[in-house]
């Protein structure tokens, strides 16, 4: 069976590993999905007569939500450094600070999930309002995209992480496209708290 | 030491530069709310802040500052959809279909206002 081609070489027409460009035509999928989404969220507020109340009865927990974005811009540079002890053939220090993603991703879900139950217990629910059912779709997707990325980061930390030792320019690659894909959730995520907290 | 561990290092050190920025950018962001500057001025203020710290995670965390032609054109065909999804949105709401009205154009309509017309 023919191996994937230009797994770790360059190609000769886009000057790109197959890995990343279909890692940044995927995350241009992604821009497209957030962005129809902070279309609608548009749409909604503009055209809100009182959005600023629907929020204040949303309630939502600003400390929780800055505390969270902490978490992700910290899990974004743990994965810099994993991938960076790759470069340096460090796959001890690699594991600690890929565990550490992991950890902080975990973190992160479970102060959302804090969030969600304080909105449930308060029977806060998508129905209520324009705000919620914004608040509930695009903090849902995002914390969908979060568990999304504990599979991956698991699954390289795990069983995957076999092939650094047969094949660890190839391995270094994934970890580089992995980093790619969870600074887009932390990229999302910063556009998501000013937005549904804040304004 | 080789030349690549030291652009290596280089970089590392050039991240924790950027992380630390993108943490007092979250502070200014959440401080900057709690001013009374109207509600305009406060979302331009909050998504300004949050276009800096995203250029600076998509620049820096993502390589885009580096990266090859290939993946910008990928990414302006996005932003070519993008944007104007935004803008037909915005445009329906100033120029809506004739016939219809986008409510928050509409004046407020009292409890007065409805008894009177009774």
């Amino acid at each position: 069976m023919d191996t994937i081609p230009y797994t770790t070489e360059v190609h000769p027409e886009t000057g790109l590993y197959n890995g990343k460009l279909g890692v940044w035509i995927f995350l241009a999928s992604e821009v497209m999905l957030f962005g129809a989404l902070f279309s609608t969220f548009v749409f909604l507020r503009v055209g809100a007569d009182d959005w600023q109340g629907m929020q204040t009865q949303a309630a939502l927990n600003l400390p929780i939500g800055t505390i969270n974005t902490f978490v992700l811009i910290t899990s974004s540079i743990t994965v810099v450094l994993s991938w960076a002890s790759l470069i340096e053939k460090d796959f001890s220090k690699f594991r600690r600070y890929f565990g550490a993603t992991v950890a902080l991703a975990l973190l992160f879900l479970i102060f959302k999930s804090v969030e969600y139950y304080q909105k449930f217990s308060h029977e806060a629910y998508p129905e209520n309002n324009n705000f919620l059912a914004v608040y509930f779709t695009l903090t849902g997707l995002h914390a969908l995209h979060v568990i999304g990325g504990i599979v991956v980061i698991g699954y390289l930390l795990g069983p995957g992480a076999k092939m650094w030792h047969t094949e660890p320019e190839r391995y270094t690659n994934r970890i580089e496209v992995t980093g790619l894909y969870w600074h887009f959730v932390d990229l999302v995520w910063i556009f998501l708290f000013p937005t549904l907290y804040l304004m | 030491m080789s030349d690549h561990a030291e652009d290596i290092k280089k970089q590392v050190r050039l991240t924790i530069a950027i992380f630390v920025a993108l943490l007092v950018l979250t502070v200014v962001t959440v401080a900057v709310s709690k001013l009374s500057m109207g509600v305009t001025t406060g979302i331009v203020v909050a998504l300004a802040i949050a276009t800096v710290k995203g250029s600076l995670v998509g620049g820096f965390f993502m390589h885009l500052v580096w990266e090859k032609r290939t993946i910008y054109a990928v990414l302006l065909i996005a932003g070519l959809f993008l944007i104007p999804m935004l803008g037909l949105i915005l445009w329906h709401y100033y120029d809506p279909i004739n016939g219809t009205v986008v409510a928050p154009m509409l004046p407020a309509v009292t409890h007065e206002q409805t008894t009177e017309s009774h």
